[in-house]
C-alpha cells in the first residue's frame, strides 16, 4: 500500500531564528582597483608620462563600475510556500516554491541556495531576487521528515559581493495518511451492550435535538413542530421540523506500536545509505490503515480513540466529528519511533468496551502480550499485521540467517495471537480483510474474548 | 564499470532539489560555452604563432590552447578563469600579428570567460542557473570587464607608436584588471561555500 501522490503535504521551515546577514559585505575589487588607480596616477605624475595615467584611467573604470558595499537590504533570506505546489509523481517529487524574502527593495541581485537532502547529493540553485522558483524535492510518503538542509546567499550582481545567511536553514515536511475507503466495518450489534450509547454528529433518529428548520424531502413529518412554526414569519408558511441527533454506539481505539519503523527493503534495515525516503515502511503503512479505520468509523458517527500500546506518548481519548478526525491525522502523520527505549511499565488501557485495532509489524517477541492482555480485559482486538512486503534480494549471507531468525519471531508472535483467538488481518488488503472478518464474526456472533 | 565515476557508482544519489520549470541552465553547460570561447578566442593566436615554424611551435601553441580548454571544462573554477584569462592576454601580444579584426573577439571571450566560469564556481557542479540569472551576471559585468579590456586594447594599439615598454606594462595592466576582477568573486564564493558549523 502506498500513499497517493494527492495527499497534502505541510512543508515547514524550521529555522529557529530568522534569515539575518552574514559578515559585513564590502567589494574587495572596488578597494584594490582604487588602491592600483591611485598608485598608477602617482606613478604617472612622477615620472611624467601620459601612457601610465591610462593604466591608472583603467583602474578608476573598474573601481567606478563595481559596487563598492552590499547595503543591508541585501541580507539574504529564503521562503518557502507552505504548502506543495504542482506534483512531479513521475520522479517522486513535490513542489515548493521558493523565493527571495530579504525584503529588498528592488535591487538587482543573484541569489544562490545550496541545499543537501538526506541520502541526496548536495545541489544549488542560482537565481534573481525578483524571480521566484518552483523547486522539485523529494518527500517522505508519509509522516514528518526533514527534506531540506539549506544556505542562502545573495550576490552581487558583479559576483564580487557576497552576503552569507547566518544559519543554516531545515525544511521539514508533514504528509498526513490519505484514507482509503473501507466497507463493511465489524462493531456495532456486539459493541452496543458495551459501549454504551451516544450522539453521533449526524443527523438520524436519536433523542437528542440537533437544529430546527424548514420540512425537506426526507424529514420525518411527525417531528413537524407546530408551535416553532406558528411563530414563524416565513410568508410561504413551511412547517418547521425538529431534526435529532443520530444514536452511535461504537468506541474504537486504535492502538500503535511505533518500536520500530523498518521499510521494505530489508538491505536498508541495516544501510543507513540507501534511501529509505520512499519506501513502503511499516510505520507508513500504520499510517496509512489506521487513519483509513479512522476516516471510515468518523464518517459513520462513531468515536475513535488512538493510544500508543506500550505507552509512549499520550493516548488520544475517543471522540467524534471531523475535528477528532483531523487530530488523529496529525498524531499519525507525526507518528515516529521513540526515542528512547525504556519501555514504559505500565500497559495503556482502552476506553471501556471498545473495539480495539492494533497496529503493528509483529516482529517484537512481546508483541501478542498487549493485545491478549486487552483480550483478557474484556475487549474485542483485531490486530492490523503492518510488515510491509519485505524484499530480501542482495542481502548477505549472515544477515540472511538473521532474517530467518526474525521471521521465525514473528510467527511465534502470530501463533500466540491465534491461540488467544485474535484475528490478524493484512494492512496490504485491509478492506478485504476487515470484510472478511465482519463477516464471519456475524457468523459466529462470537462474544468478546470467545473463541469463534 | 569505474566506480570512482560518480553517475556509475552503485548508490547514485539523486539531486537534492531540481528546479521544475524547464529552461535552467547546468554549471557543466556554462563549462562547456566557456571552453568554446576561450578556444574561439585564443586560437587564432596560436595558429598565427606556429603558422610557418617546425611541429614542436605546433604542438605547444595548440597544446596550451588545449591545455586551458581542458582545464575549464574538468574544473570551472575562478582559477581556471585566471588561466584562461591569460591565454587570451597572451593572444593580445600577438594581436600584431593577427589582425585588429579579432579584437572584439577577445573582448567577447574574456568577459563571458570570467562571468560564466565565476558563476559556475558559485555552487558545485550539479548547480542549476535560471536563464535570468546568467543574462543579469553577464550585463552586470559588461561594464568593468569590457570596459578594462578595451582600454587595454586600446593602450596596446597606441602602445606601438608610444614609448618602448608602454605595449607590455598595457597587457599586465589589463590582466591585472581581469585579476583583480576575478579574485574578487573567488572571495566571495568562498564565502558561500564555507563549511558548515555542526553546531
Amino acid at each position: 500500500m502506498t500513499a497517493p501522490e494527492t495527499v497534502p503535504a505541510r512543508v515547514v521551515d524550521a529555522r529557529n531564528r530568522p534569515a539575518s546577514a552574514g559578515p559585513a559585505a564590502h567589494s574587495p575589487q572596488w578597494g584594490v582597483a582604487v588602491v592600483l588607480a591611485l598608485l598608477f596616477g602617482v606613478g604617472a605624475a612622477v615620472a611624467r608620462r601620459p601612457d601610465i595615467a591610462v593604466f591608472g584611467a583603467l583602474f578608476a573604470l573598474v573601481a567606478v563600475s563595481v559596487p563598492a558595499r552590499f547595503g543591508r537590504r541585501h541580507a539574504p533570506g529564503l521562503g518557502f510556500a507552505t504548502g506543495t505546489g504542482s506534483d512531479d509523481p513521475a520522479r517522486g517529487r513535490r513542489a515548493v516554491v521558493f523565493r527571495d524574502a530579504s525584503g529588498s527593495d528592488g535591487a538587482p541581485a543573484l541569489v544562490a541556495v545550496r541545499a543537501l537532502a538526506p541520502g541526496g547529493r548536495e545541489s544549488a540553485l542560482v537565481a534573481t531576487a525578483a524571480e521566484t522558483v518552483h523547486l522539485g524535492v523529494r518527500v517522505p510518503l508519509g509522516g514528518r521528515r526533514e527534506l531540506l538542509h539549506y544556505r542562502v546567499s545573495a550576490f552581487s550582481t558583479d559576483l564580487g559581493i557576497c552576503r552569507d545567511e547566518a544559519d543554516t536553514g531545515v525544511l521539514t515536511a508533514m504528509l498526513q495518511p490519505q484514507a482509503s475507503p473501507l466497507g463493511r466495518l465489524p462493531i456495532p450489534a456486539a459493541l452496543r451492550a458495551h459501549a454504551g450509547s451516544h450522539h453521533a454528529r449526524l443527523r438520524g433518529g436519536g433523542t437528542e435535538i440537533r437544529d430546527v428548520g424548514p420540512l425537506r424531502h426526507g424529514d420525518d413529518r411527525r417531528h413537524i413542530d407546530w408551535r416553532a412554526t406558528a411563530r414563524s414569519t416565513d410568508a410561504a408558511g413551511t412547517p418547521l421540523v425538529r431534526r435529532y441527533l443520530a444514536p452511535a454506539d461504537a468506541g474504537v481505539t486504535l492502538a500503535v506500536d511505533s518500536r520500530v519503523d523498518v521499510p521494505a527493503r530489508i538491505a536498508a534495515w541495516v544501510d543507513p545509505s540507501q534511501d529509505a525516503l520512499r519506501m513502503v515502511s511499516s510505520l507508513q503503512l500504520t499510517r496509512a490503515a489506521a487513519g483509513s479505520v479512522a476516516a471510515a468509523y468518523t464518517s459513520r458517527g462513531d468515536r475513535v480513540g488512538l493510544l500508543d500500546a506500550f505507552g509512549f506518548g499520550a493516548p488520544l481519548r475517543p471522540a467524534g466529528g471531523h475535528r477528532q478526525l483531523e487530530l488523529l491525522r496529525r498524531r499519525l502523520a507525526a507518528l515516529a519511533v521513540p526515542s528512547t527505549s525504556l519501555q514504559p511499565s505500565r500497559t495503556p488501557a482502552p476506553a471501556p468496551g471498545s473495539l480495539v485495532y492494533f497496529f503493528s509489524p509483529l516482529l517484537e517477541p512481546d508483541a501478542a502480550s498487549v493485545p491478549a492482555h486487552w483480550v483478557r480485559s474484556g475487549h474485542i482486538v483485531a490486530v492490523v499485521d503492518t510488515l510491509p512486503e519485505i524484499d530480501a534480494a542482495g542481502l548477505p549471507a549472515a544477515e540472511g540467517q538473521a532474517l530467518a531468525l526474525l521471521l521465525a519471531t514473528r510467527a511465534a508472535v502470530r501463533a500466540e495471537l491465534a491461540t488467544e483467538g485474535i484475528p490478524v488481518v493484512p494492512a496490504g488488503s485491509l478492506r478485504a480483510s476487515l470484510e472478511l472478518w465482519t463477516l464471519q464474526r456475524a457468523r459466529t456472533r462470537a462474544l468478546p474474548g470467545a473463541a469463534p | 564499470m569505474n566506480p570512482l565515476w560518480p553517475a556509475l557508482a552503485p548508490t547514485h544519489r539523486e539531486a537534492s532539489l531540481e528546479p521544475l520549470e524547464p529552461g535552467t541552465i547546468p554549471a557543466t553547460t556554462l563549462a562547456l560555452v566557456a571552453a568554446v570561447l576561450l578556444a574561439a578566442g585564443s586560437l587564432p593566436a596560436a595558429v598565427a604563432t606556429a603558422a610557418g615554424r617546425g611541429p614542436l611551435d605546433w604542438v605547444v601553441a595548440l597544446g596550451a590552447v588545449g591545455l586551458g580548454v581542458a582545464l575549464v571544462l574538468l574544473w570551472p573554477q575562478h582559477i581556471t578563469a585566471l588561466v584562461a584569462l591569460l591565454l587570451l592576454g597572451a593572444a593580445y601580444v600577438r594581436i600584431g600579428g593577427v589582425g585588429p579584426w579579432t579584437l572584439p573577439l577577445y573582448v567577447l571571450a574574456a568577459h563571458a570567460i570570467h562571468v560564466l566560469l565565476g558563476l559556475a564556481a558559485i555552487g558545485p557542479r550539479s548547480a542549476r542557473f535560471t536563464r535570468a540569472a546568467v543574462g543579469l551576471a553577464l550585463r552586470a559585468a559588461a561594464w568593468p570587464q569590457i570596459g578594462a579590456q578595451v582600454l587595454a586594447a586600446v593602450v596596446l594599439l597606441l602602445s606601438l607608436w608610444g614609448p618602448r615598454g608602454t605595449g607590455a606594462l598595457g597587457t599586465a595592466a589589463g590582466i591585472a584588471s581581469a585579476c583583480v576582477l576575478a579574485g574578487g568573486a573567488w572571495m566571495a564564493s568562498r564565502v558561500a561555500g564555507r563549511a558548515e558549523d555542526p553546531d
